[in-house]
């Protein structure tokens, strides 16, 4: 060991900066750093508590899932609220069915749909590989009534995505049922957190991120066994996915990658420590919110300097919103930096010209108009 | 010739017995035979003791060469030489070169000082660089032999060209084809070695002797090449430029002269400017061939390999204190001209061994 | 909270772990097999200047070892010996090639003004018949006139150094071959029996040879002149950069011209000791040298490029050329083989060479911070309802704010008599608050450096410690001048700390002595909290003696010592240990002189400043929060280490600066009191706390603003700060 070191010392020496290292791409081209979703304005007026995913409803509502329910907001500035359905578990990701019903994932229970008349009944919750599916992270469903979800991991749901995170599991599923409910078919297993997907426009395939890879998948519904991975080694880690009208796709980028948490991704010794002894709020990890609070860890550059944070420290939670071309290319993207505080954004949709982002960490819907992107 | 060798050996033979009136009652600083009994072994010795003596003496030995340079023909077979009779006689044999650069020789002689081989070749850049090593090393207890090219300071054994006689012949030669008598320009370049070269200063002194007597001979250049082909050829250039009508070239060496030949025959006069040179390496006798030299002075550069080794030979076993004798070996000195360069021999080639014609 | 350290030894050197009592055996091992340094060790040792060469040394020492080991007569005294005087000669050419190269020319005419030099030395002894001193005389005045020729061309008609010198070469050699021709063969015969000449040519002292004895002698001068005089600076500076030497006002050309007249000096010198060796008058004496020497000097570390080298690597260039060749000699190889070999050493060691001086500086950054463990008790809960004495309040939420983006960096705040405020900035300046709610800024003093502890004397005259520059003191009338920035060198420790690095906190004791905190000697005030990184004991406790002048070290090896302050029971000082989350209590005098105890233990931040209360109590500044995370990394320092090496230092783990709050402790050592900021927008670092008339005045290091609050309740109200003046009748009171 200590022959090793003093090697590595002296290939330091011979050959500086050259070790593998972390290999996070900058935020440039089409990610490039702006203000963009600090500048919006909320669509609501009161706060809604940790929005994980919104849908504009055909009547002109919102369905926001915030905590164990489900919410409508509706009325001029979405004043009016009113709780549609409550759940056992942290409801999630939420998509609409043709019916006026809406699926949505529940951490704990599975697939559920709230129908019209706002009975809730179970979907699927458990696929056909005997596993339960606990951890449904999105769900898209097919204009011939096909129902396609992911499921995150087997070990762990909800708010523990993170353990499973430090765990470095790959036990995702990416699963297929019918509309009317039943077992869920397993198309593909193995995943590193499947955190969405949606139907390309042809729906001809889907394309699905894969969040502790980094990586967007399309997965062909003609030949699903042979994906074919669209974007790689991305700066963040992806959630959900959405279509955007003219091509492409919303891409929710819920966390930002930093060199610190893949650093220490790879000290497993200090991994197993830190989540045995120490609570998942404070530990070293990307996160949806930052807590302000002195026991979080902090990072060289986040020191606070004659009162201000600048605004490329390293994140630990942080906004983006990426428009991502249909070859995983990202066209432009909307950010909330370091210093601001609408982060974790979790769902980003489109309906029509209007674009609603459900930014969880800043307990915030937000939404622009399309155009305004550009 | 024979005459010099004769009271070269005679000298040695006076100093052996001074060395002997000397060692009887010192208490030996010498290296090697000594120990063997000291003193000369009685003629009424058996051959298998005379035969241990002679080898004992040998066995094992060090003998180390310092030659100006390797990478020349002369060098080369002198060093190819050594090798065989050292390594024969059961004595090691190294080598040191100091590649051309006076400084290094100084260097290699010193560091050999210091590590005290039993005999000690060299081949002096100049009379007076090595001049106070040698005298170091004979107190050092070292044989030290010089070759072809003598110091100021003359150590135990000589080996050469007869240097002075060569210059008298070669200058003699010259009056020959230049002198009175000839319709010539009796214009005569010399092209030196190193001008403080032992060799140079003898030869100077040899062909001096010789053109005092000729003062129709008109020496129009005495140049230094350093025994460098390249300056050979630029001096010689200038010169005939300067002098059309030069009649001889003549510069001490073989392979330096090779140079002032090509630049004469680059201007057209290798008909009318006669070459002359000495030494006997393969180049001469292509030169003669080819009508590029006149004619050259071989002086049996095999031979004085060998000799060397048989001197080595000689003082190592005689017992006698280094420093103490002062011996001449001249090797023949053979003209070689273009009629008979084509004989066996004629010129060394580093494989065989041939005695030159004498 | 307080612990006593009872063994001896420790009661006089400061424990260095923060957890006291009984452990595992196994985690002592762990401790200290941490606590050993040889990176540090590494990391300072290459810091040191005389490092620079370390390559070329690396490299003679390795032809050195290599010959030794292969060659068996290459370590002989008489090898070595012959060998010192052939090195001699060329070390003198290659000075004097490094004299011309620094001062950003070349000399390419070296060999040729040897040679010259040598000829001419012996024309004169032999032919010449000029006795032997006065000969040498005129062959050090011939060199020194060549030289003159090079250096006036170059320095007078602005020629390129490259083509005059390579003019002159062949110009000097061509006067050499005149010479050689026309005199030498009359030299040739002439034996000089001077014994002065023999003694320049063999002579030892010592055993050494004279010629080395000499070359020994110049290096030294070299060196000197080189290094300490104003000609060996304007040389460098003229080679650094000629165009900056000329603006400073530096003689270029009389420079430029003195360095070619040393290098044809040393050619002389080097020429008159090759003369006397060998009387070798030959034309072809240092032909093709200039090669050798700048292949030497070029492996010594010289610049090509000028401004850059010493005479040593001129030396070591030049020894291990000399050596290399020697061994390579010894060997029986040819001289072909020997050029071809020091081209690949040339090549080999110039790569490594320009690899050192680029990667030097990197490879100390890497290696430079040495975490070792640190372990922490059990994190206290401040959380809201937790219902412990560190509870999280908003007591500082509300806290006035005086002169807001008008200071950079309060670190430490201190009131005088009229109750104006002082603080000091990183711009170096110490900034007086005044009037009616402190709204009249104005600079009291310019400093330098980064002010940061403050103290007033009996005599109102403000003590400052100043971070990367010492104790200085200032005036009322705003004058400053310096006490001390010096103390004892800690012989043990490789690097040179007895310059004051970061003189961070003071106070004054009863007796008038002024005690202070050097944080740390390894980091300079923008790393200090890489000192916290490390976790290693790298600061110390001094004392300074207003009446001596002397500046003694206290308390060595202590963990980053931050606040000081005087105790109220006037014989003993508290000491904050930021990076230990404890305070220590070190008695100066009274029964107790020079224990030390731990007062307080296990805080939940980082503790900074300490001051004295109005009522028998202290103030503790917090500037950070502990973070379970970072409590965690700091008990595995190799997680630290190879945290440091793999990612950039912004991106490194940091202890919680964000985030901190000001503590109020007993004489006995009790939590009384705390106030907090959550969030820290207006107070992030708290690093200072004073107590002024009811109000308690707070500054940050990384703060734009000092803050107040009220004091809500009674309590003496004193003049100026003047908590102790009411518990002891001392002169000098205010920390």
């Amino acid at each position: 060991m200590p022959g090793r070191e003093a090697l590595n010392l002296v290939r330091e020496f011979l050959f500086p900066g050259r070790h593998r290292g972390s290999s996070i791409p900058p935020l440039d081209g089409g990610l490039t750093p702006n203000d963009r979703l600090d500048e919006l304005e909320p669509a609501h007026e009161a706060p809604v508590q940790e929005p994980d995913d919104v849908v504009l409803d055909a009547d002109g509502s919102l369905l926001v899932t915030s905590g164990r329910s489900l919410l409508r907001l509706s009325g001029p500035r979405f004043r009016d609220r009113s709780v549609v359905a409550s759940f056992d578990g942290e409801a999630g990701a939420i998509a609409r069915d043709g019916d006026g019903g809406v699926f949505v994932c529940v951490a704990g229970a599975g697939l559920l749909r709230v129908g019209p008349d706002a009975t809730t009944t179970v979907v699927t919750d458990v696929a056909d590989d005997g596993q339960p599916v606990q951890c449904p992270t999105g769900v898209a469903v097919a204009g011939d009534g096909t129902v396609y979800l992911t499921d995150g991991s087997k070990r762990h749901h909800g708010g523990d995505w993170v353990r499973d995170l430090m765990e470095l599991n790959a036990l995702g599923r990416l699963l297929r049922c019918p509309r009317s409910g039943g077992r869920a078919q397993v198309l593909a297993d193995g995943l590193r957190y499947p955190s969405g997907l949606c139907l390309s426009p042809e729906e001809d395939a889907l394309v699905v991120s894969e969040a502790w890879a980094h990586r967007l998948v399309r997965y062909p519904l003609a030949d699903i066994r042979s994906p074919e991975q669209i974007r790689a080694n991305l700066p963040g880690y992806p959630g959900r996915i959405a279509p955007a009208a003219d091509g492409g796709y919303w891409l929710a980028v819920f966390a930002l990658r930093t060199q610190l948490v893949e650093f220490v991704l790879t000290q497993r010794d200090y991994v197993e420590q830190m989540m045995r002894i120490i609570e998942p709020d404070y530990w070293i990890r990307p996160a949806l919110r930052t807590l302000n609070s002195g026991l979080e860890p902090l990072q060289g550059g986040q020191i606070r300097k004659l009162g201000v944070i600048k605004p490329w420290a390293p994140p630990r939670s942080y906004g983006l919103v990426a428009r991502i071309e249909e070859d995983g290319h990202a066209q432009s993207s909307l950010h909330s930096r370091g210093g601001a505080n609408r982060h974790g954004v979790t769902s980003a949709r489109q309906f029509g010209d209007r674009l609603l982002i459900a930014a969880r960490g800043g307990d915030l819907v937000l939404e622009s108009t399309v155009g305004g992107m550009r | 010739m024979r005459k010099a060798q004769l009271a070269g050996l005679r000298g040695a033979a006076l100093a052996l017995v001074a060395g002997l009136a000397l060692t009887s009652c010192s208490t030996g600083s010498d290296s090697g035979a000594e120990s063997e009994g000291g003193d000369q072994l009685p003629a009424t010795v058996s051959s298998n003791d005379l035969r241990n003596h002679a080898l004992d003496s040998l066995q094992g030995e060090k003998a180390a060469f310092v030659p100006v340079g390797l990478g020349t023909p002369l060098t080369e077979e002198w060093a190819r030489q050594m090798k065989r009779g050292f390594e024969a006689a059961g004595m090691e044999f190294v080598v040191r070169d100091p590649n051309w650069d006076t400084a290094k020789q100084a260097e290699a002689v010193q560091s050999l000082i210091n590590e005290k081989p039993a005999v000690l070749v060299v081949h002096n850049f100049d009379v007076q660089v090595l001049a106070k090593l040698i005298q170091q090393a004979e107190q050092a207890g070292i044989h030290v032999i010089q070759i072809n090219m003598v110091s100021n300071y003359k150590s135990g054994a000589f080996v050469g060209a007869d240097t002075i006689d060569l210059g008298r012949r070669i200058a003699t030669d010259i009056v020959a084809e230049c002198g009175k008598g000839t319709s010539t320009s009796h214009k005569v370049q010399i092209v030196q070695g190193d001008a403080t070269s032992g060799f140079t200063l003898d030869v100077m002194a040899g062909a001096k002797q010789v053109f005092d007597k000729h003062p129709e001979i008109k020496v129009v250049s005495t140049q230094a090449a350093n025994w460098d082909r390249t300056k050979a050829h630029d001096i010689t250039a200038t010169v005939i430029q300067q002098h059309p009508d030069l009649c001889a070239s003549w510069g001490f060496w073989d392979q330096m002269q090779y140079g002032a030949a090509t630049a004469i025959k680059e201007a057209g006069k290798i008909d009318q400017v006669k070459v002359f040179t000495s030494d006997h390496s393969k180049i001469t006798c292509e030169a003669l061939r080819d009508g590029m030299f006149f004619q050259s002075y071989g002086y049996s550069v095999p031979t004085q390999g060998t000799d060397i080794v048989a001197i080595a030979k000689y003082l190592l076993q005689s017992g006698q204190a280094p420093g103490t004798a002062r011996i001449a070996d001249y090797t023949p000195l053979v003209k070689i001209t273009r009629q008979n360069w084509d004989q066996p021999n004629m010129c060394y080639d580093g494989k065989n061994d041939g005695l030159s014609v004498s | 909270m307080t612990a006593s350290v009872t063994s001896r030894r420790s009661a006089r050197r400061p424990p260095e772990r923060n957890v006291i009592g009984p452990q595992p055996i196994g985690k002592r091992i762990r401790e200290l097999r941490h606590r050993a340094a040889p990176q540090q060790v590494f990391a300072e040792l290459f810091e040191k200047r005389w490092m620079e060469p370390a390559i070329p040394l690396a490299l003679l020492i390795a032809v050195i070892v290599f010959f030794s080991v292969t060659t068996p007569a290459f370590a002989t005294p008489e090898n070595l010996l012959s060998s010192s005087a052939e090195l001699a000669e060329i070390a003198f050419v290659c000075v004097g090639m490094a004299i011309v190269m620094i001062s950003g020319g070349i000399d390419l005419s070296v060999g040729s003004m040897f040679g010259l030099c040598n000829m001419i030395m012996l024309l004169l002894i032999t032919i010449g018949g000029v006795p032997v001193l006065p000969a040498i005389g005129v062959t050090l005045l011939a060199g020194a006139i060549l030289g003159s020729v090079n250096g006036g061309i170059v320095a007078y008609l602005k020629a390129r150094p490259f083509l005059t010198t390579l003019v002159t070469l062949i110009i000097f050699r061509g006067v050499l071959n005149l010479l050689d021709l026309n005199f030498a063969a009359q030299t040739a015969t002439v034996f000089v029996t001077d014994p002065v000449w023999e003694w320049f040519g063999t002579g030892k002292v010592a055993g050494i040879p004279f010629s080395f004895i000499t070359l020994l002698v110049v290096l030294l001068l070299g060196h000197v002149v080189l290094s300490r005089s104003r000609l060996g600076w304007h040389i460098t500076a003229v080679g650094a950069s000629r165009r900056a030497a000329r603006h400073a006002g530096i003689r270029v050309e009389r420079v430029l011209l003195v360095s070619y007249v040393f290098a044809g000096l040393l050619c002389a010198l080097a020429g008159i000791f090759y003369a006397a060796r060998l009387s070798s008058a030959s034309a072809r004496v240092g032909e093709g040298l200039e090669l050798n020497v700048l292949t030497a000097v070029i492996l010594g570390g010289i610049s090509l490029s000028g401004g850059k080298g010493t005479v040593w690597r001129a030396f070591i260039g030049a020894a291990t050329i000399s050596l290399l060749g020697k061994g390579l000699l010894l060997m029986n190889v040819g001289g072909e083989t020997l050029q071809t070999a020091l081209a690949i050493v040339l090549i080999v060691a110039v790569g490594l060479d320009i690899k050192w001086g680029k990667n030097r500086g990197k490879a100390i950054q890497k290696v430079y911070v040495n975490p070792t463990v640190v372990e922490y008790g059990p994190l206290p809960d401040v959380r809201q309802g937790s219902g412990s004495p560190f509870e999280i309040n908003d007591r500082l939420r509300d806290a006035e704010s005086i002169g807001a983006g008008e200071v950079e960096g309060p670190e430490d705040v201190v009131l005088d008599r009229q109750g104006r405020l002082y603080c000091g900035t990183r711009q170096g300046w110490i900034v007086r608050f005044s009037g009616e709610g402190f709204r009249h800024k104005e600079i009291f003093a310019r400093i330098g450096g980064h002010p940061l502890g403050l103290g007033f004397d009996s005599d109102e005259n403000l003590i400052v410690c100043v971070g990367g520059m010492g104790l200085y003191a200032v005036a009322p009338d705003g004058t400053h001048r310096k006490l001390s920035d010096e103390t004892g060198r800690t012989w043990t420790r490789l690097r040179d700390d007895s310059r004051l690095r970061m003189a961070d906190d003071l106070d004054i004791t009863p007796g008038g002595q002024i005690y202070f905190s050097e944080a740390t000697t390894r980091f300079d005030m923008a790393d200090w909290v890489l000192d916290g990184v490390e976790g290693r004991p790298n600061g110390r406790l001094v004392r300074y003696d207003p009446a001596t002048g002397q500046t003694r070290t206290v308390v060595r090896d202590l963990v980053f010592p931050n606040g000081i302050c005087s105790a109220h029971d006037g014989e003993s000082l508290l000491i904050a240990q930021t990076w230990l989350c404890r305070i220590l209590r070190y008695w100066h005098s009274g029964p107790r002189q020079g224990r030390i105890e731990v007062f307080m233990d296990n805080f939940p931040g980082y503790l900074d400043n300490i001051n004295r209360s109005s009522d028998g109590a202290y103030w503790v500044a917090l500037n950070g929060m502990r973070s379970p995370a970072y409590d965690l990394a700091m008990r595995m320092p190799t997680f630290r280490r190879r945290m440091m090496k793999r990612i950039p230092r912004d991106e490194w783990l940091y202890p919680s600066m964000n985030h901190g709050c000001v503590v109020k402790v007993s004489d006995e050592g009790e939590v009384l009191e705390t106030f907090w900021d959550p969030g820290g927008e207006a107070h992030a670092t708290i690093t200072s706390m004073r107590e002024h008339d009811g109000y308690l005045y707070i500054g940050g290091l990384e703060n734009n603003r000092v803050g107040r609050i009220k004091l809500d309740r009674g309590g003496p109200r004193t003049g100026a700060d003047g908590s102790a003046r009411t518990a002891s009748t001392t002169p000098a009171t205010v920390s």
